[in-house]
């Protein structure tokens, strides 16, 4: 059968600087239709936004209790401080909120609960969120925390964020812009379609991206990138089958599309608590740890890039095989994998995270990615 | 590429389909929603069939963990005329009714007393939204040679919405005939419907497919019309049999002129209706168990 529409191979790698070929594997990418009746609007707005390649780490031991898990509102609100003004390079945090939304503005917060409620974007820190952006004009109904699914319903968002702030799932397709889709066939199933949330291109001005740390057993880390692409489309699953996924491309054609792409303005990396296997859904607090820390930015790849070795260095702590593992004789039943952190069951895509920079999306460069580490 | 051609299946208007009903369901007797099943010779020219049902077989079905869905529509297709669905588990009477009921099927419908009162609502649904019928448009055509294999292929095509009708040679009028034993497709091919469907669908294209189903795994359509004319049936296999909403593409540029959806609520009406080059896009609310929408071709 002739499952597959293919460009040809040689489209996949561009001649891009710092690219490393070793780790991307010269194979074919689907066939891919984006259709959007959005215009890309000037450069620097959007993915890699204004602060390219630029990354702020804020750790802090206080933010959370590994025993209770309880949460350290206090020390949540002086980490975004330190982690937004550091990016951005002002002294007070309202004038870093200021640079990126105003009260004209509808923002749209992206959370990730997909492994909610073991493992999420946590409702402190989204509800901290909500406040700075209430304190630089705008106004709380215009505030929307989404995502894809109705497990947006399981962190009680609602009970944490100032009053008004709207908690939206998206679980009908009504939900779904019928004129922002990508369209390709991946191995021969009959829904071709990934549509774009409405609340993202019908709602919202501008997004902010709220990932966490987990490892993900086919995109092989989930961060940034995957949070917006594949929590924000529908249909995405399609993308793996059997052991192969094509997480690879998919991910940073999804982030690509306007006007998600220009939208996307500001991403903020949980990483007070993380899944270091069987994500994205793992519930097996075995694979829980806490990190710690939250991640600032403009750039998702900068940004993903980091977490690749905050994931792969737990990994290796417990012994587990790395996320760049491909070898098939580590691959076993999905039961297999749960149970066991040296078993995959699709072959990782961490070059995800890679492939996204040749779309344009940021800096994977570790020499070019300026890290800055704040301890509190 | 091929010239996208809905050709009606037949010319003869297909008389509206009766439902006949055993068992404990003769409330619905009364209510004049069925009639009581036949017996002696007559109830032998009912075929059997299985309940309409779907079945979750991961890595098989499709791509990744798609459902299986187990749909007569192919049987009918294959030329069936009378079905009698004698053993409907709690929950499927709803689905047979809507399922008989869309391809003009006389049924003997012997449901669990648990559904009685969701069939006579399903009953009364669509009696309501019954209209003299109108032939299937297909662009396909299938030379079947009776074989299980080929009827196998046959429920593949129906699963994938490629709308088809068995023909006795190949037809010149239809877009695509399949035939085994032609280069295109060879007699072993059938070994394996699934991917045997797949051949079909790229020999086709998808741009020439009738209709389209996204949003959904679990939707099987049926699409009549005469002249300027269609009705377009969606019936749901999902487990609980409700759809979130769908969207639709269609060959051919339509105004939609009618909706009806079982469950949905009552100012639930197609949506986002568009007109990308000579195809129809529309999306449909949520529903449960069928759905219909009457269309007027337009230029």
């Amino acid at each position: 059968m002739d499952r597959r529409d293919f460009l040809a191979a040689a489209v996949f790698l561009p001649a891009v600087p710092g690219l490393s070929a070793v780790r991307l594997e010269q194979r074919p990418i689907p066939n891919y239709r984006v259709v959007t009746p959005h215009k890309a609007p000037r450069k620097g707005v959007g993915m890699p936004g204004a602060y390219p390649g630029r990354v702020v780490t804020v750790h802090a031991a206080a933010c959370i209790d590994e025993a209770t898990e309880r949460v350290d509102v206090p020390t949540v609100r002086q980490m975004i401080a330190r982690g937004m003004t550091t990016l951005t390079g002002d002294r007070d945090a309202r004038d870093s909120w200021a640079r990126f939304f105003d009260a004209q503005d509808v923002v749209g917060i992206k959370v990730n609960s997909s492994g909610a409620p073991g493992a999420m974007s946590m409702p402190e820190v989204v509800a901290e969120i909500a406040s700075n952006l209430i304190a630089v004009g705008v106004k709380a109904p215009n505030i929307v925390i989404h995502e894809r699914g109705a497990q947006i319903m399981t962190p009680r968002y609602e009970r944490f964020v100032p009053d008004g702030v709207r908690v939206e799932a998206s679980t009908t397709f009504q939900s779904y812009d019928p004129d922002v889709y990508v369209e390709t066939n991946f191995f021969g199933e009959d829904d071709t379609r990934s549509y774009l949330l409405r609340v993202v291109s019908q709602q919202c001005s501008k997004i902010i991206n709220v990932p966490n740390m987990k490892d993900h057993s086919a995109s092989g880390v989930t961060g940034c990138l995957k949070n917006v692409a594949y929590g924000e489309f529908s249909n995405v699953a399609r993308s793996h089958y059997k052991a192969q996924t094509e997480t690879l491309t998919f991910i940073g054609t999804l982030a690509s599309v306007e006007p998600l792409r220009s939208r996307t303005v500001l991403n903020i990396m949980d990483g007070l608590r993380g899944v270091w296997h069987g994500g994205p859904f793992s519930t097996d607090k075995r694979y829980r740890f806490y990190p710690k820390q939250m991640k600032f930015g403009t750039d998702p790849v900068a940004i993903d890039r980091l977490l690749i070795d905050v994931i792969d260095t737990k990994r290796k702590q417990e012994g587990a095989i790395s996320v760049w593992e491909r070898d098939r004789k580590y691959f076993g039943t999905t039961a297999q994998w749960q149970a066991d952190p040296n078993v995959n069951r699709f072959d990782r895509e961490t070059g995800h995270i890679e492939y996204a920079s040749t779309l344009g999306l940021g800096v994977y460069d570790m020499r070019r990615i300026q890290h800055t580490e704040i301890t509190i | 590429m091929l010239a996208c051609t809905a050709l009606a299946a037949q010319t003869v208007t297909p008389a509206a389909p009766r439902v006949y009903v055993a068992g404990a369901a003769a409330s619905l007797i009364e209510q004049g929603l069925a009639l009581p099943a036949p017996t002696g010779p007559d109830a032998a020219t009912f075929q059997v069939v299985p309940p309409p049902s779907v079945r979750n077989v991961p890595n098989v079905a499709n791509a990744t963990s798609d459902p299986w869905i187990d749909s007569n529509a192919w049987r009918f297709h294959r030329g069936m005329q009378r079905a009698s669905y004698v053993q409907l588990p709690a929950g499927s009477a709803g689905l047979a009714a809507a399922e008989a009921f869309t391809f003009g099927m006389d049924a003997i419908l012997n449901a669990d007393p648990a559904d009685l009162a969701e069939l006579g609502q399903v009953l009364r649904f669509l009696k309501a939204h019954d209209q003299p019928r109108m032939p299937p448009l297909v662009n396909i055509g299938i030379v079947d040679d009776g074989t299980p294999a080929m009827g196998e292929v046959l429920n593949m095509l129906t699963r994938r919405n490629l709308l088809y009708r068995v023909v006795a040679q190949p037809d010149r009028r239809l877009n695509l005939t399949v035939q085994l034993g032609t280069p295109d497709f060879p007699k072993d091919a059938a070994s394996n419907p699934s991917e045997f469907a797949a051949r079909v669908r790229a020999k086709l294209g998808d741009d020439n497919r009738l209709v389209r189903l996204y949003g959904t795994t679990t939707a099987i359509v049926h699409l009549t019309g005469a002249e300027a004319r269609a009705r377009l049936y969606v019936l749901s296999y999902s487990r609980n049999r409700n759809q979130t909403g769908l969207r639709i593409r269609l060959a051919r540029r339509y105004e939609t002129t009618g909706f009806a959806a079982y469950g949905a609520t009552s100012d639930s009406k197609v949506t986002d209706l568009k007109h990308p080059g000579k195809t129809t896009e529309f999306s449909l609310p949520a529903f449960s168990t069928i759905a219909i929408v009457d269309l007027t071709a337009i230029r």
